[in-house]
């Protein structure tokens, strides 16, 4: 009977009730896409950094992550790649180089940063691929890919010849012809303006070894970002002299701890959010406790134990919050799943604000729906309003059924 | 034998200087199966000694047994669990609780008492037959007329067998006819059932009605007097 009680109390002050749970269902809504909009914004570019930068884990030079000197490359990339991919047989192992040099063409000239990769297994890695605006991606070794920026100051265009210059490990200045095979657009400016890519193969020729590499890139499958099975990889780098393995976190130390950063803000903002869906409740159930001294006093008179007085106003609240709860999953599904689908393209306004660097990043922000999000907001919601009941609850509790009977 | 014993009751109300008497030294002993009223003047006393021995408010000085408890020696709790198994309410204004039909809220006392659901709907629907409310058990109180709601009330007070029903102004708020049927209602009940009555009334009718007046001037009891039947 209190749970009848409770619920038909809830059904009736309509109004009140629909303008709380909506009140409520829409601040919670807010809530859950803005979690949903930063999650689905730092999977992505964790996907974009791990992917098309650092890998889960990368083996490299000792001191190349703070230098990222040309010299700092070693020789044996493709033999650290084969012991890597027999040590992770389903992951994407993936050698780079990354050269600073000067690129020029018969109209004008810049200073870039060379990407030498593996076209073929990077395709489905790096974002670049599908950035590209005019041509085609990297096929053959006399290909370059540059952004829409670099087009422009040299005023190239598909077909066309450069020249990339570079001093690697001596004093004289090795180059290498290629062809624009394709024109990209990012949005990031120091990508469309500094960035090239062509083949690491292509690469090796600027180097005074056989087998250069600055990286070798290990990307697992479905892999736990949390728990890196890095000991493999460890290995592999302590069996060459001068190599070290670093997981991404390591690599990218700066993104963990801005992502933390980030994340805890938000909780600040969704503890205030709480605060402000506690008041509301508080509010409701304080004032359907005060409007209904009369009654409780009739139900103490009648012998109505206290504590079932408090459970029955505190299920009340607790039914508040649940159904507040489940307005915001009705309100927040479909714009999460928009969100998810289709996203916010943001491509114009990224300009120099890439986080990333140079590391390609998607430009659609897109939502990440989360299945226990769904579940557990209605139950937060639930335990937030039964909080938030309790002094209402208590105050109903402390009446003296004789006072309360005669109160108007 | 008797069931309400009361002896030296004082009840006064506010502090210091500003002192009210509302009972001075009441002795009374209500007896099983009576069919009695509290009268008197408006600010006598009436509402306020039937809300002792209903074990809603205390007493000053005094002592007061309902059905063998000493209302002076238990504590809050102890007087909602008599309150409960033990006395029947019937308020002016029916007080019925409104999210519950005439059915639950007869059952209601029941189910605190924590009589199993077939049982107490069992003897729920008997207390509305037997107000004359058959038919009427899935209304709200908003469905029904005053008289209905007052009906109901009744059968909550005594679905429970209490051993007293204690009714503050049970008829103020009818009209004539209907105050009329409500008490030979109760009447039938206290007569048929053996259903004890304490009333707190004005209503000349309910007055003509009872076994037994009790006239409150100034918290005292100024006259008892009992009818020959």
């Amino acid at each position: 009977m209190i749970w009848n009680m409770a619920v038909r109390n809830i059904r009736r002050n309509k109004r009140r009730t629909l303008i709380t749970t909506v009140g409520l269902g829409l601040i919670m809504a807010v809530m859950m896409m803005t979690f949903a909009l930063q999650s689905g914004s730092w999977v992505a570019m964790l996907k974009a950094a791990i992917e098309g930068g650092a890998g889960h884990m990368v083996v490299q030079q000792e001191g190349w992550q703070t230098e990222q000197e040309a010299s700092m490359f070693f020789d044996g990339a493709s033999k650290v790649q084969s012991e890597l991919q027999q040590a992770y047989p389903d992951a994407t192992v993936v050698r780079r180089t990354l050269i600073g040099g000067l690129i020029t063409s018969a109209n004008g000239s810049s200073a870039i940063q060379l990407k030498g990769i593996e076209p073929g297994p990077e395709r489905g890695l790096t974002l670049l691929d599908d950035n590209v605006r005019e041509g085609e991606w990297l096929s053959t070794d006399r290909d370059i890919v540059i952004g829409t920026g670099l087009a422009r100051t040299l005023g190239v265009g598909l077909g066309d010849k450069v020249v990339f210059m570079a001093q690697v490990a001596t004093d004289d200045v090795e180059s290498r012809l290629y062809r624009v095979k394709g024109i990209y657009r990012t949005g990031t400016d120091v990508i469309d303006n500094f960035l090239a890519y062509t083949t690491v193969d292509s690469t090796a020729e600027l180097f005074p070894v056989d087998d250069p590499g600055h990286q070798v890139a290990v990307i697992l499958p479905n892999a736990d970002r949390d728990d890196i099975p890095s000991d493999g990889a460890a290995r592999v780098a302590s069996a060459h002299e001068g190599l070290k393995m670093l997981t991404w976190k390591e690599a990218l130390p700066l993104l963990q701890e801005q992502m933390e950063l980030d994340m805890k803000g938000s909780y600040v903002i969704f503890l205030f959010m709480g605060i402000i869906v506690l008041v509301g409740v508080l509010n409701t159930v304080l004032m359907s406790v005060m409007e209904r001294i009369r009654e409780f006093g009739v139900l103490l008179a009648l012998g109505m134990p206290k504590k079932r007085l408090v459970r029955m106003v505190l299920l009340e609240g607790l039914l508040l919050g649940f159904l507040g709860g489940l307005v915001a999953n009705v309100v927040a599904f479909p714009v999460i799943l928009w969100l998810q689908e289709k996203g916010i393209d943001y491509g114009d306004m990224m300009g120099s604000a890439n986080p990333l660097g140079d590391v390609a990043l998607d430009t659609v922000l897109r939502g990440q729906l989360s299945a226990p999000m769904f579940l557990l907001v209605p139950i937060g919601a639930a335990i937030m309003a039964l909080v938030a009941s309790i002094y209402p609850a208590l105050k109903a509790a402390r009446l003296q059924p004789v006072e309360a009977i005669r109160h108007t | 034998m008797a069931l309400v014993e009361i002896s030296g009751l004082s009840r006064t109300y506010g502090e210091g200087d500003i002192q009210v008497k509302a009972l001075n030294g009441v002795d009374l002993q209500i007896d099983k199966g009576e069919f009695a009223a509290l009268m008197g003047p408006s600010g006598c006393g009436k509402s306020t000694l039937l809300n002792i021995i209903g074990g809603l408010d205390s007493p000053t000085a005094g002592t007061v047994r309902v059905d063998g408890n000493d209302l002076s020696m238990v504590d809050d709790q102890h007087r909602s669990e008599l309150r409960r198994n033990r006395l029947g309410f019937v308020f002016q204004a029916y007080n019925l609780i409104p999210v519950l039909t005439a059915a639950e809220n007869a059952e209601f006392v029941l189910q605190l008492q924590g009589v199993d659901k077939a049982e107490r709907r069992r003897k729920a629907l008997e207390a509305l037959a037997s107000v004359g409310l058959q038919g009427m058990e899935d209304r709200f109180p908003n469905q029904l007329s005053g008289g209905q709601q007052q009906r109901v009330a009744i059968a909550r007070a005594i679905a429970a067998d209490p051993a007293i029903v204690l009714a503050d102004e049970p008829t103020a708020n009818l009209d004539s006819v209907n105050s009329h049927h409500l008490i030979e209602l109760m009447r039938t009940l206290n007569r048929d059932k053996g259903v004890t009555f304490l009333f707190a009334t004005h209503d000349p009718k309910l007055l003509d009605a009872v076994d037994r007046t009790i006239q409150l001037v100034d918290g005292t009891v100024d006259k008892d007097v009992r009818r020959a039947n």
